[in-house]
C-alpha cells in the first residue's frame, strides 16, 4: 500500500498536516530572515549612532520668531566678514541652523531641504541658494566632499542691527 | 532650436567648431524651471542632456551628498550618454532656471552623421564624470 491510501490506513493526515505547517513555518521564517538581513547588519553597523540619538533629549520645536529673536554670539572684529540679513532671512537662516543641528555638525542638503519643505519654510531653496552664495554655508572637502557646515568664520546680523550699528 | 550665439557661450563647447555649434543649437530647446522643481531624478531613464543657461541647480546624489551648479554653461544629465542611461542624480532648482535641453535621441543622429562631433562630446562628458566622482562615492559620515 503506498500513497494517500497508505496515510489514510496508518492514520497519518494529521502528522502530514503538522509536516507540511513545519516546513511552511520554516520557510516563511526563512523568506523574513533573508528580506530583512540587509536592514538588521545596516542597523547593527550604526548601533552606536542611533544609541546616540536615543540619548538626546528631543526638544519642541522653536517657532520663527524666537529663532529670529536669538541673535548671534559672535562678536564681529575687524577681520571677520558680516552678513546683514532682511528679518525673513533671518528667521529662515535660524530655522535651517536647527534643522542643520539635528543632522550634526555636517550635513546633507537634500536632506536640510527636505525638512524645510516638510515644515514649510517659506521658499527654502532660494534661502538656501543665498546661504550658498554668501558664504554661510560651505561643503567639506576629501571624504566628506558634498556634505555642508555653517561657516563659523562669518558673522551674521540682522538688517535692523546693521541700521543701529551704522 | 535656439540661436547659436546663445551655445557659443559655454565653456562646455569653447573648443567646437562652428558647425557642431550649429548642429547642436539645431536640436536644443531652452527650459524655464521654478524653484523646488526636479529637473530629472536619480535612478530615472536619462533621455535629455542640459547645459544651464541661467539660475542655481542642486545635484543632489542618493548617498546624501550634493552641490550647485551656478556657473552658465555648466553641463547636467551626462548620464543621458552614457550606459545604463539612468541619472545617477537629481537635479533640484533652488532659483529660477532656464536650461538648454537636448534629447538624447537627436545627439545619437548628429554623432551617427559626424563622429568627430560625438568623439568631443564623450570626451568632455569623461572629463565630467571623473571631476564629479567625488559625489557618487558611498556615504562616509562620522
Amino acid at each position: 500500500m503506498y500513497g494517500l491510501s497508505a496515510i489514510s490506513a496508518a492514520n497519518g493526515w494529521l502528522i502530514t498536516a503538522a509536516g507540511i505547517t513545519i516546513v511552511f513555518t520554516g520557510l516563511v521564517v526563512l523568506a523574513l530572515v533573508l528580506a530583512n538581513l540587509e536592514k538588521t547588519l545596516t542597523a547593527w553597523d550604526r548601533r552606536h549612532e542611533m544609541l546616540e540619538k536615543r540619548r538626546r533629549i528631543p526638544k519642541a520645536a522653536p517657532s520663527p520668531e524666537e529663532m529670529a529673536a536669538e541673535k548671534p554670539k559672535a562678536v564681529p572684529t575687524p577681520t571677520t566678514p558680516v552678513v546683514d540679513l532682511s528679518t525673513e532671512q533671518m528667521e529662515v537662516y535660524a530655522y535651517f541652523q536647527w534643522l542643520a543641528n539635528r543632522q550634526g555638525e555636517t550635513f546633507s542638503l537634500p536632506r536640510l531641504l527636505e525638512q524645510a519643505e516638510k515644515r514649510g519654510i517659506r521658499n527654502p531653496y532660494t534661502h538656501l541658494d543665498l546661504f550658498l552664495r554668501l558664504g554661510l554655508i560651505q561643503e567639506l572637502g576629501g571624504t566628506q566632499r558634498g556634505f555642508y557646515r555653517w561657516n563659523p568664520d562669518v558673522v551674521v546680523r540682522s538688517a535692523e542691527e546693521a541700521e543701529v550699528g551704522s | 532650436m535656439i540661436h547659436s550665439e546663445e551655445l557659443r557661450q559655454s565653456p562646455f563647447l569653447a573648443d567646437f567648431t562652428e558647425s557642431d555649434i550649429a548642429h547642436l543649437a539645431q536640436i536644443a530647446l531652452p527650459t524655464r524651471w521654478r524653484p523646488g522643481e526636479a529637473i530629472f531624478s536619480a535612478r530615472s531613464p536619462a533621455k535629455y542632456l542640459y547645459i544651464l543657461k541661467s539660475g542655481s541647480i542642486l545635484l543632489c546624489f542618493p548617498n546624501g551628498r550634493s552641490f550647485v551648479v551656478r556657473e552658465p554653461g555648466q553641463l547636467l544629465g551626462w548620464s543621458s550618454l552614457v550606459s545604463p542611461f539612468h541619472y545617477t542624480a537629481t537635479g533640484l532648482c533652488l532659483t529660477e532656471s532656464t536650461l538648454f535641453q537636448f534629447p538624447n535621441s537627436e545627439l545619437y543622429k548628429l554623432f551617427q552623421m559626424d563622429a568627430g562631433l560625438g568623439q568631443r562630446v564623450m570626451q568632455k562628458i569623461a572629463a565630467i564624470m571623473q571631476e564629479r566622482k567625488p559625489y557618487r562615492t558611498r556615504e562616509i559620515r562620522a
